[in-house]
């Protein structure tokens, strides 16, 4: 895999009437030839200036923006142009023209790149059955929810053949079914079609259904990166611990422990982070067998995430002090977390209870 | 006077307005709209962002807007004249006339074309569209409904102008109004040239809707 995107040493500050802003704060980031790449961070964390810098929409104050082996962080909008048709582009309002049918959006960019009536009639159709609306040709895009529109919105991106995607927050509008179709036709144009796509997002759930790398955005720095198991088995950064309960429930935290402590009197919590379902499963069935140890799952689940599933599980172990403390070091050992993770986190109840 | 005599003249008058309504409109608008893209294609941030075109061009219209139009079209007289060859009829009221409608319709092309979603052209930005492809095929076009509705509003205050003109010495509906209603107390004459403007505006605002209603789909 190698880096299509290259973003080196970048920094963007604006000029505002209260000063000046530093929108990105010394960004080096590569993202991958073939993949699906998310960029993820709160609002105002940099990351739609980040997106913009790749098809020159904003040029960095400093460092390089390298595409495809070209550096194009100083080319002017003339220099810039021709390189846009390889980039296509979606939005969270989608941003079609109201004035123009379905067609004539998805054409328009064939238009701008001086394709015949012919050829252009020819790939819009077979756009408009790719994204499931040839039905909607001859709509206006007022008529159109929100789902279809940014089905139009892909169409046109991808009007000439580009081979890269760029989605800015463009599920942030959707309800969550929508929102699911729309993940579901990315992921499709990365496979099908081989499009490296690079997703901005706020949300964690966006980057868990298709993201094969994330980045993670704070205040214009980037503050993580990696693949998105790593990330998301050993989230380092605070914040991104805290995108990720935004859709799991990691680890218990101190008032659920307590909780837990009171639902389960004598009992020892073994917290069993990052783990391989598989692995796993073979661990429990061991703990059956061995049979002194009585075990309850209180607290965790599974994510799934693009190249497999993870999961953060929380168990009660009761029996003799012994050999709970054993079974209690074999699951922490099948961990995920079992190599940089400081020993069992086991918490011993029984003298306390 | 009887109204045998009066006839051809009011049907010449209703044809003087008319003429120089439509000159004007057609003159006007069409100067107003490059000086509206021009204001709007150099404001700060925009497509052609230029400060010292924009801020001259915003001076220039704003110092000849405000002026009462029986007031320009006397000031401009020695310009009409040197153009025109003439400062009395119909062609020599038509010139200050355009004058006056391209500035006027300059501003509300501008208004008009401000009110376009920005994201819209960004997204022609990111398809490799130039500036002028993104003013003309993307802004102007996105702001079609309203800047008809914007020329109906200009074509009304065109025929309001044609009156004032024809007061001093433009020839039209006004003219005729003045000439043989005012000035010889025959209120009849003043009431059928009122009703006869009242009758163009109503059409044109007619068409102007609809045509609008056309462009918006609504």
């Amino acid at each position: 895999m190698s880096a299509i995107i290259r973003l080196d040493r970048v920094a963007k500050t604006f000029a505002t009437r209260s000063g000046p802003v530093h929108a990105l704060d010394d960004v080096t980031l590569d993202f991958h030839d073939g993949e699906i790449s998310a960029v993820i961070g709160q609002s105002g964390a940099g990351k739609s200036t980040l997106v913009r810098l790749i098809n020159g929409l904003e040029q960095p104050t400093s460092g390089t923006v390298t595409v495809k082996g070209t550096d194009i962080s100083r080319f002017s909008e003339r220099q810039l142009r021709p390189l846009r048709g390889d980039i296509g582009m979606i939005f969270q309002q989608f941003n079609l023209f109201n004035s123009r049918t379905v067609y004539d959006n998805v054409g328009y960019p064939l238009k701008l790149a001086g394709w015949s009536g012919t050829e252009t009639r020819a790939r819009v159709t077979e756009l408009l059955s790719f994204v499931g609306l040839t039905e909607r040709a001859w709509t206006y895009p007022d008529q159109l929810s929100g789902g279809q529109k940014q089905r139009v919105g892909i169409a046109r991106a991808l009007a000439r053949r580009p081979s890269i995607l760029l989605a800015d927050e463009s599920t942030s509008a959707l309800d969550p079914e929508t929102t699911a179709d729309v993940l579901a036709l990315l992921r499709r144009i990365n496979a099908e079609l081989g499009v490296t796509v690079i997703v901005i997002t706020h949300e964690m759930e966006v980057v868990r259904s298709i993201a094969d790398r994330v980045a993670v955005l704070e205040h214009g720095r980037l503050i993580e990166t990696g693949p998105t198991r790593e990330i998301f088995a050993h989230p380092t950064a605070e914040t991104t611990q805290r995108f990720l309960s935004t859709i799991i429930g990691q680890h218990p935290d101190a008032a659920e422990v307590d909780r837990l402590h009171r639902q389960n009197p004598g009992a020892t919590l073994v917290d069993v982070p990052s783990v391989d379902a598989a692995a796993f499963g073979a661990a429990l069935a061991e703990l059956g067998r061995h049979q002194k140890v009585a075990f309850r799952i209180v607290h965790g689940g599974v994510i799934e995430i693009r190249d497999g599933a993870l999961g953060n599980y929380t168990l009660a172990l009761t029996g003799p002090p012994e050999d709970v403390a054993a079974a209690a070091r074999r699951l922490t050992a099948i961990s995920g977390d079992a190599a940089s993770a400081p020993g069992p986190q086991s918490t011993d109840n029984q003298k306390e209870a | 006077m009887d109204w045998q005599t009066l006839k051809p003249v009011y049907l010449d008058a209703i044809w003087q307005t008319l003429f120089m309504a439509a000159v004007t409109l057609i003159v006007g608008g069409a100067l107003g709209l490059v000086l509206g893209i021009v204001l709007y294609a150099t404001r700060r941030g925009g497509l052609l962002a230029h400060r010292a075109v924009n801020t001259v061009l915003n001076v220039v219209v704003n110092i000849v807007r405000p002026i009462p139009f029986i007031i320009f079209m006397t000031a401009i007289g020695p310009l009409t004249l040197k153009v025109v060859g003439t400062t009395i009829g119909v062609s020599a009221a038509t010139f200050p006339l355009c004058i006056a409608a391209t500035f006027a319709m300059s501003r509300i092309v501008e208004q008009n074309l401000v009110t376009v979603d920005p994201g819209v052209i960004e997204a022609a930005r990111a398809m490799g569209a130039g500036p002028w492809r993104i003013l003309f095929g993307v802004v102007a076009r996105e702001a079609l409904g309203p800047l008809v509705l914007g020329y109906t509003y200009v074509l009304i205050a065109i025929v309001d102008m044609t009156a004032i003109a024809g007061a001093i010495g433009g020839g039209g509906l006004g003219q005729f109004a003045i000439q043989y209603g005012y000035q010889r107390f025959n209120w009849t004459v003043t009431l059928i040239a009122v009703v006869t403007i009242i009758i163009i505006v109503q059409a044109a605002q007619f068409a102007g809707n609809a045509l609008a209603r056309k462009a918006m789909r609504r």
